[in-house]
């Protein structure tokens, strides 16, 4: 249950959701209530474990299907949240539900107050919808009829009628189970009725930031669905500042700016950014999204070595480091040991005058860098909005404690899970208003400092990103 | 490159901590272009507690541009927000570089992207870190390809 009641005057919507990232679902409602000042309280499903379900974090572990019961001061919160909300299919105002027909049609009867105005002569339009398994013609029918105790005399108008309907039954996956075990009809886990606000208008930006048709894109592009929940979670919005420090061909810089923010990029390599024409590549395509604009600026430079003159400058970091499996990690600087057969001689581009030697920059000790380095330079209440890659057998909370530094706080933690590894969409918060300086970005001097004087052996603490390329390699060579 | 730019980036090269700011612009003045585009005053007034105003009209100077005070203002009004809209943001430098006064170290600005990295004088190798065996065509758990270091390192391998 939520840690605080619902406001007295709230109302309960339906949410439908889009079947996929079920862990970014709650996290982007958040982001973008707290971005419009308003709170959202789930009702159902509640996390039968925590007493706590702030982060959201809680819900989804009990939660797959694509239906959540939520309270809203107004409907007016509910139409923000569809034309922002990524994930978001539709939402309705919620009118009962429950684990079998009984049960839904008494909860149905007690909610006659919400539908009650509807009865006499409103226009409208019955869906009749399944999760994990079809419903069929007949018994689309039949589940029409078994609400005639309602008494709708309004016409049956399927093209524009005054008001939609939606039925929905939720069944559990029934995937590669025996036919015998598989599901049957009326054998829900859950199933919900409620009338339609809206449809969610955001889910139509994917298709406008598919990478395939963007003017400039490369290999370590992000996929335009997670561009854009990124840019939700750093509450991007007219005339803020936001820093990708990781740039590559910036793909989450055309979402952000999207919604409005300015966007600095900043990559090691100056070719991520330009690619062969004249133009950079990163402006040509923020021209084709009308976002040229708010391309504050980009520069050539190793983020372990920034030129940042001062720190306090931006309202959000959003950025997906290169964690070895599409982009090696590099740093400026001599590599110590030289085992590395892949080493060439990269001939020099006219524009690009020197490309100094880098060396191998490990996953876990970039997380905590990068942490330390949005202290520095977020304003007071800014967001770290960054990918980590984990390897799921190994992955414990404590991993993401142990990058962690004061003045910063979890806001969300989402994985996108891709079987033996997958990656965590982190939201971190600044909570402090004092002014931190920029992290030394020393190994040698970290290592000592969380080994806590402590000689060898702390490797039982080691997180399991660490390393994570040669273990992403072992659990994928397992695999085959 | 955008005047804001200028005015938040210093040089880091190693040892170079005073008077590493601001950078002075050399080779720019035939590579100046102004480029109009929408004022946003709520973006003029969230960057403007972070600039350091005298770099900001000197570097305004060195491009030809007198439109600002010498002084900060203590007022921030409409007009002054016009002002710092087209000095912070159409002037663009596309070509050129900026130099530190300090320890002379340059940072070339080309196609309108400033090179801040440092420039070792002897090397000019590249490390991949990637191991490229594995990498060709594997899959992630949705079908997508994860991309290989193969193609990465033809990639760079052809750059020219
Ligand atoms: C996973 S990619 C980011 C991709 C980007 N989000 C995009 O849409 O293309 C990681 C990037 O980090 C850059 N990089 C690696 N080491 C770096 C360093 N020390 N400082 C700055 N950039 C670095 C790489 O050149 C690469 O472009
Ligand atoms: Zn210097």
């Amino acid at each position: 249950m939520s840690s605080q009641p619902p406001p007295s005057s709230s109302t309960d919507y339906l949410f439908v959701f889009a079947e996929a990232h079920n862990e970014f679902r709650v996290p982007e409602l958040r982001s973008i209530a707290e971005l419009h000042g308003f709170s959202i309280h789930i009702k159902y499903p509640w996390d039968s474990q925590s007493s706590d379900n702030r982060e959201g974090n809680a819900v989804h572990q009990f939660v797959n299907g694509p239906f959540m019961v939520i309270a809203l001061e107004s409907e007016a919160h509910a139409r923000t949240l569809a034309s922002r909300c990524i994930l978001i299919r539709s939402i309705w105002e919620f009118w009962a539900r429950g684990s079998s027909y009984d049960e839904l049609h008494a909860n149905n009867l007690t909610a006659k107050p919400k539908w009650e105005r509807y009865v006499a002569n409103t226009s409208f339009k019955f869906l009749v919808a399944g999760h994990n398994r079809s419903i069929s013609q007949r018994r689309q029918r039949e589940i029409m009829e078994s609400f005639s105790y309602m008494d709708f005399l309004g016409l049956i108008e399927l093209k524009s009628p005054e008001i939609v309907l939606g039925y929905f039954e939720e069944y559990v996956s029934d995937r590669g189970k025996l036919v015998e075990d598989r599901n049957k009809d009326g054998e829900f886990i859950q199933a919900y009725f409620g009338r339609l606000i809206v449809e969610g208008t955001a889910r139509a930006l994917i298709g406008k930031f598919d990478v395939k048709k963007r003017e400039y894109f490369g290999n370590t592009s992000m996929e335009a669905e997670i561009s854009l929940l990124m840019a939700n979670q750093t509450l991007a919005s007219p005339g803020k500042i936001v820093y990708d420090p990781f740039m590559g061909t910036g793909s989450m810089a055309y979402t952000t700016a999207h919604f409005g923010a300015y966007v600095f990029g900043s990559d090691i390599d100056g070719r991520q950014m330009r690619g062969k024409a004249q133009t950079p590549g990163v402006l040509r395509s923020a021209r084709q999204y009308g976002v040229a604009d708010r391309i504050l600026g980009l520069c050539t430079f190793d983020v372990t070595r920034n030129p940042w003159r001062t720190g306090g400058l931006f309202d959000a970091i959003v950025t997906d480091p290169p964690y070895g499996v599409r982009a090696g990690a590099k740093r400026l600087g001599r590599k110590t040991n030289r085992e590395d057969k892949h080493t060439f001689v990269g001939p020099r581009a006219a524009d690009e005058p020197y490309i100094p030697p880098t060396k191998p920059y490990e996953l876990s000790a970039l997380a905590s860098d990068l942490v330390r380095l949005a202290r520095y330079l977020l304003k007071p209440g800014g967001r770290l909005v960054f990918f980590l890659p984990t390897v799921t057998d190994e992955y414990r909370p404590v991993d993401i404690e142990s990058m962690m530094c004061d003045g910063m706080e979890l806001v969300a933690n989402s994985l996108q899970d891709f079987g033996s590894w997958g990656r965590r969409l982190i939201t971190i918060k600044k909570m402090t208003s004092e002014e931190y300086g920029p992290p030394s970005f020393d190994s040698e001097e970290r290592d000592a400092a969380s080994a806590g004087g402590e000689e060898e052996g702390g490797d039982e603490n080691a997180p399991a990103h660490k390393n994570f390329r040669e273990k992403y390699f072992q659990a994928f060579m397992k695999k085959q | 490159m955008h005047l804001i730019t200028h005015n938040l980036l210093a040089r880091n090269a190693k040892g170079c901590t005073t008077n590493s700011f601001p950078l002075a612009f050399r080779d720019a003045h035939g590579q100046v272009e102004i480029q109009e585009q929408d004022i946003n005053p709520d973006f003029v007034c969230n960057v403007l507690p972070r600039l350091e105003w005298k770099a900001l009209i000197d570097a305004a100077c060195q491009v030809g541009d007198e439109s600002l005070p010498a002084e900060q203002p203590n007022m921030t009004d409409d007009e002054l927000v016009q002002k710092l809209h087209y000095v912070l943001m159409e002037i663009h430098i596309t070509e050129g570089a900026m130099v530190c006064s300090n320890c002379e170290h340059i940072c070339p600005i080309s196609n309108s992207i400033p090179n801040s990295k440092p420039d070792p004088k002897d090397s000019m190798e590249y490390f991949s870190t990637l191991p490229v065996a594995h990498l060709a065509d594997m899959t992630d758990g949705n079908g997508h390809v994860m991309y290989g270091a193969n193609s990465v390192a033809k990639k760079r391998a052809r750059v020219d």
